[in-house]
């Protein structure tokens, strides 16, 4: 025994020695030492570059994964969205997150009519159950019984004894969390929203639960040494010995454990650094002590059970359903299917007034349960996706050992009818596309404001549409607001001032704009006359002038548009607006014919102007088209256009002449009223393009303010358009030769308008007809032969020499006859203007051939013509003779000739008769 | 000698002056475009044919309308005469119809045909109104009171009257050609009796016979 001692202190030492041996020559600095399980890590880290804050954050995500589990949500649309009384609506829900297909879920709808409020003292017709108050069951039989008997003749087959018998086998017997459910372990949960925990649903009390044996209030938790980790990464057990609460014990049979620290009793879990009491023992809960289970929320008919596969004659009655028929609603589904809401995403019924609906679905979502079978979460889903955990009778939670682990589950007790309630929703309101689309639109889109005081601005119309109107116009309500700003920005500086009412009110007594207030008023019109010390802005009024940036300005035209439904107020509004850019106009470019001197020809003005707006003729429409040649004057082809300014009281300066933006260039070359060196306040264009091509020149100039001399750029501008030279024949005096009548027109308001012909024209018999042509563009009508040749024809005879503009005649054909008159005019570019274009713009002359145009007219007695042209005693003869019938006329006329011839025939016979005394 | 000779032919003269003057009224009145040319031309022929006459021999010449041919006449003349004139005229009428195409495709107006009591107010009405005219201007005014003393000839000359009306009105049809074609008839009978009732009954029959022809010949 001592030897063996010895033996064995031998062989230590011996290995001791080798051991300092082999390590002895060995530097310290290369010595290996046994790593840390933080320097592990770290090492770790850095070689795969993974960043600690990183894993923290996944890891922190992970720890609440559990709590952010997708839960089965329901939206409702309605169609049409903005029922009216009576009018017949669908509501459409459309579940996600289930999955189960759609015709798998089991829709519940419910629908609340007005006065049906849950509890005692509504109507009777809203206790469908017939139980003595108004639950929420009513409220599912209300709709399930409209989808399930499609408006079946309930009453008739009812008094027909119809529901003596069913022998229809309509019976359906439905499955926990959706029809393909076949033979699958049902687990009913319910989602709390704020929390993200899914609770099992339960039969069992409500306050079940696992329970530790902590004293007092303390609470159970896990709790572990505290650890901090270190500039190295490695962590450090905290030397004062404190703990941290790592998680929360599970109860098993062996009692509480932890999967990381001990089982402590505290009590506050947040703060807790010490483990108070050690936690030993536990109770656990059962499940057979929380009996999981679940419930439809099919409404029933009394006495019997929805889904249960059994469908009698006493259910077909209370349903209203046939019961000779399987499939009364004729959507492919048994009676109690239809009932149960099996596939029935969609439910149709007639509005009425304070109508709410709901719809609660039931199906199987994607989210497992952590029980050891097949199962996933039988949950349901509200139409609003509203049903707090306060409703609930109580939360707990129960056991169970799975794989050798105990799992916990957390149980709540809830009847989810209790949520049905807060899931109503108004067709009408919130989130419907119940509102108006309007649109406003403005012409012309860049209109003109004449600041001269000539009043000869645009009228710029704006019109709003709906393009989601119910109502007729007649029954749309419209409120227009006009606002100006110096710029076209939401928020402006001086912010938009609003001018509605103040553009009627007007220094003068101006009225621009039109009524803007009330029944299918859908456009306005504001004529754009506003002048520069024109005051606008309520309390604090401005001149228009100081509302404007430069020579333009911005208008914004607001509509508020509504439409009212019935007596009860049920309205759908809308809102629109649109911007609209203006330009103000106080000096014009001024138009003129031009002068062609010299070889190599020059242009002048010719101090002709040209579009000024007015006219020497007495006719409206000649007026009216006089005054739309000021804002777009009509030139024809090759001609040359003289621009002019006044500057007489040198008020401009640094001219900029363009053409549709493209630099228009005036020099001694094309006139000697330019200047080589800086464009003048005179200008040439020619006029080339085609028919109805429009140019716009624009002159952009300094501009002194001789008030305040002060400078600012102005530009102005004038659109040309070209047109063919057309000519027409008009009177000159309309009382003598007028337009025949047609016919007249009438207006929605039951006015009269006369058509009047623009073909014939109609006279008095001899009158002295003058007749003129009417040549567009205007200044045609000037030129003197031959540049225009004016070939006049009388029923094709040839009158005058072609050189005058009027004719004149005198209407003496017969009663009834009628004269063909017609002009042949041609236009001939003068040669000078011709070798101008030529070499000023090196337009070929070929390019500038002469047109032709012509006007043809019928001039005819008007009817009764004599006899407006008599006068005192002759019309009133006359007048009597209109009135008495033709036939005693005719009569008369042939009378007095009878009554002529034997006048003549007894004269004959008297002075033929031979005297008494001369007979022999 | 012209004046005594204006004395001695005035009432020829004048009388002929007044039936020239009827037929221009007759032939040149501008129509109205205010009034059925039908209804014109019935009110100028009622005017010039029957009034004119009437009021002329008892207004002018003072003399009673049995001048005229209103009378009774003679009656064998008269009987004898219609009953020889119709047969002649259905003689004449049988070979126009056989032997021109006078009358292809005449008929009457579809409401005469397919209405019985139109046939009979337009055969008693019209075709007797129209004879009526015909005969108290042709056969009274003009060949009794006016061509008197021309004789037997007058027969022929108020018949070319009436026939150069006809072509100068252009009013030649063939509802006319009975019209024409009876007309040197009843002149004749108008002749024989000195009156124009019997010239007018056998007139006014003829027509219906002619009409009821057309009716029953297809």
């Amino acid at each position: 025994m001592h030897r063996t001692a010895y033996k064995k202190t031998f062989r230590i030492l011996s290995l001791f020695l080798l051991v300092e041996l082999v390590f002895s020559t060995t530097p310290v600095a290369l010595a290996i030492s046994i790593p840390s399980a933080s320097q592990v890590a770290s090492d770790l880290e850095q070689r795969y570059n993974l960043n600690l804050g990183a894993i923290r954050e996944q890891g922190q995500q992970f720890n609440v994964s559990d709590q952010k589990k997708i839960a089965p949500e329901a939206s409702v649309y309605f169609s049409p969205s903005d029922p009216k009384p009576g009018e017949e609506i669908m509501a459409i829900a459309l579940p996600i997150y289930f999955a189960n297909g759609e015709d798998q879920l089991y829709f519940t709808w419910y629908l609340k009519r007005a006065g049906c409020s849950l509890g005692q003292g509504a109507p009777a017709r809203c206790d469908l159950n017939k139980d003595g108050r108004v639950t929420v069951e009513d409220w599912k039989i209300e709709a399930m019984r409209i989808l399930a008997s499609n408006n079946f003749d309930y009453v008739t087959a009812f008094n027909n004894g119809g529901y003596d018998s069913d022998n229809d086998s309509d019976g359906y017997k439905a499955r926990f969390g959706g029809d393909n459910k076949v033979n699958a372990p049902n687990y009913c949960y319910y989602h709390d929203n704020a929390s993200g925990e899914n609770y099992e649903m339960i039969s069992g009390p409500a306050s079940s639960s696992v329970s530790f044996d902590c004293s007092g209030n303390l609470q159970p938790v896990c709790m572990d040494t505290n650890q901090t980790v270190d500039s190295t990464g490695g962590t450090t057990t905290s030397a004062s010995g404190s703990l941290s609460v790592s998680g929360y014990p599970t109860c098993s049979a062996s009692g509480a454990t932890c999967s990381v620290g001990t089982p402590c009793c505290v009590t506050d879990p947040t703060n807790a650094t010490t483990c108070e009491e050690v936690l030993s023992s536990c109770t656990p809960s059962t499940v057979a002590d929380a009996n999981p289970s679940c419930q439809h929320l099919f409404p029933n008919a009394p006495g019997a059970t929805t889904g249960d596969g059994a469908f009698g004659a006493r259910e077909e009655n209370f349903w209203q359903t046939d019961s000779h028929d399987p499939d009364t609603a004729d959507n492919g589904s048994k009676d109690e299917a239809n009932v149960s809401g099996l596939d029935s995403s969609r439910f149709k019924w007639n509005y009425l007034d304070g109508d709410m609906i709901g719809v609660v679905i039931e199906g199987t979502t994607v989210v497992m349960t952590k029980h050891d079978d097949s199962s996933s979460m039988i949950m349901w889903a509200f139409s609003n996706n509203d049903c707090p955990l306060s409703n609930a009778s109580g939360t707990g939670s129960y056991s169970q050992r799975i794989r050798g682990y105990s799992v916990v589950f957390p149980t709540i007790k809830i009847d989810l009818n209790s949520c049905l309630e807060r899931n109503l929703i108004d067709p009408t309101k919130g989130g419907q596309a119940t509102n108006l689309e309007v649109h406003v639109a403005a012409n012309p889109t860049a209109p003109l404001d004449d600041m001269s005081g000539k009043d000869d601005g645009d009228t710029l119309e704006v019109a709003a549409t709906v393009d989601n109107s119910a109502k007729k116009l007649a029954d749309t309500f419209y409120d227009w607001k006009v606002q100006l700003s110096p710029d076209g920005t939401p928020n402006p500086s001086g912010n938009w001032i609003d001018i509605t009412s103040a553009l009627n009110n007007l220094s003068d007594g101006r009225k621009l704009l039109s009524s803007v207030r009330g029944i299918g008023v859908n456009t306005i019109n504001l004529r754009l006359n506003m002048r520069a010390n024109d005051q606008f802005g309520g309390t604090n009024p401005q001149a228009f002038s100081s509302f404007l940036n430069g020579n333009d300005g911005y208008l914004r035209f607001f509509v508020d548009v509504r439409e009212n439904f019935n007596s009860s107020g049920a309205v759908r509004k809308g809102r629109g607006s649109v911007l609209v850019r203006f330009f103000t106009v106080e000096d014009q470019v001024r138009a003129y014919i031009v002068n062609v001197n010299g070889d190599p020809a020059t242009v002048s003005l010719s101090g002709q102007e040209i579009c000024t707006g007015t006219t020497t003729s007495e006719n409206p429409a000649q007026q009216a088209l006089a005054k739309l040649e000021a804002k777009v004057c009509r030139v024809i082809e090759n001609e040359i256009v003289g621009l002019s300014v006044d500057n007489s009281n040198g008020v401009y300066s640094n001219f900029n002449w363009t053409i549709n933006g493209k630099p228009l260039v005036c020099n001694t070359k094309v006139s000697s009223q330019c200047f080589d060196d800086r464009q003048g306040n005179i200008s040439f264009f020619p006029v080339v393009g085609s028919p109805d091509d429009t140019s716009t020149i624009t002159l952009t100039a300094n501009k002194i303010d001789l008030q305040t001399s002060t400078e600012k750029t102005v530009t102005l501008s004038r659109v040309f358009k070209i047109v063919k030279p057309t000519v027409e024949i008009v009177s000159t005096d309309s009382n003598v030769v007028w337009p025949k009548v047609l016919g007249e027109y009438r207006d929605a308001n039951g006015k009269l308008f006369p058509d009047y012909s623009k073909m014939t024209l109609q006279t008095f018999p001899g009158s002295t007809v003058v007749l003129e042509a009417n040549f567009i563009p205007n200044f045609l009508g000037s030129l003197l032969y031959p540049r225009l040749e004016r070939a006049w024809t009388i029923d094709d005879v040839p009158i005058g020499n072609g050189t005058t503009s009027q004719i004149s005649f005198t209407a003496n054909k017969p009663d009834g006859s009628i004269y063909n008159i017609a002009i042949a005019a041609v236009y001939r570019p003068s040669d000078l203007i011709r070798k101008a274009l030529s070499d000023i713009w090196g337009i070929s002359v070929l390019d500038s051939p002469e047109q032709y145009f012509s006007a043809t007219t019928q001039l005819e007695h008007a009817p009764n013509a004599s006899l407006a042209r008599l006068q005192g005693p002759q019309k009133y003869l006359a007048l009597l003779s209109s009135y008495l019938p033709a036939s005693l006329l005719f009569s008369l006329r042939v009378m007095l000739s009878i009554g002529l011839i034997l006048f003549v025939a007894g004269l004959a016979h008297t002075f033929t008769r031979v005297p008494a005394r001369a007979r022999p | 000698m012209s004046s005594n000779f204006l004395v001695r032919e005035r009432e020829f003269l004048v009388t002929g002056g007044v039936v020239i003057a009827a037929l221009l009224l007759v032939g040149l009145t501008n129509p109205s475009t205010n009034l059925n040319p039908v209804v014109q031309s019935a009110i100028v022929s009622l005017a010039a044919f029957l009034v004119l006459p009437l009021l002329y021999c008892k207004m002018i010449l003072k003399r009673p309308w049995t001048e005229l041919g209103f009378q009774r006449g003679s009656l064998f003349a008269g009987i004898g005469g219609s009953l020889i004139a119709i047969s002649a005229g259905l003689v004449f009428l049988f070979g126009l119809m056989h032997f021109t195409p006078l009358f292809e495709g005449a008929r009457l107006p579809v409401s005469v045909e397919k209405n019985f009591f139109v046939f009979l107010l337009y055969e008693v009405v019209l075709n007797g109104w129209i004879a009526l005219l015909l005969e108290v201007f042709f056969r009274g005014f003009v060949m009794l009171l006016w061509l008197r003393r021309l004789g037997f000839l007058s027969v022929f000359v108020q018949a070319a009257l009436f026939a150069g009306l006809v072509y100068e009105t252009n009013s030649f049809s063939t509802q006319m050609i009975p019209l024409l074609l009876f007309s040197p008839l009843a002149g004749l009978i108008a002749y024989q009796s000195r009156s124009i009732l019997a010239s007018w009954a056998a007139s006014w029959f003829f027509l219906f016979l002619v009409d009821a022809l057309l009716l029953i010949v297809p």
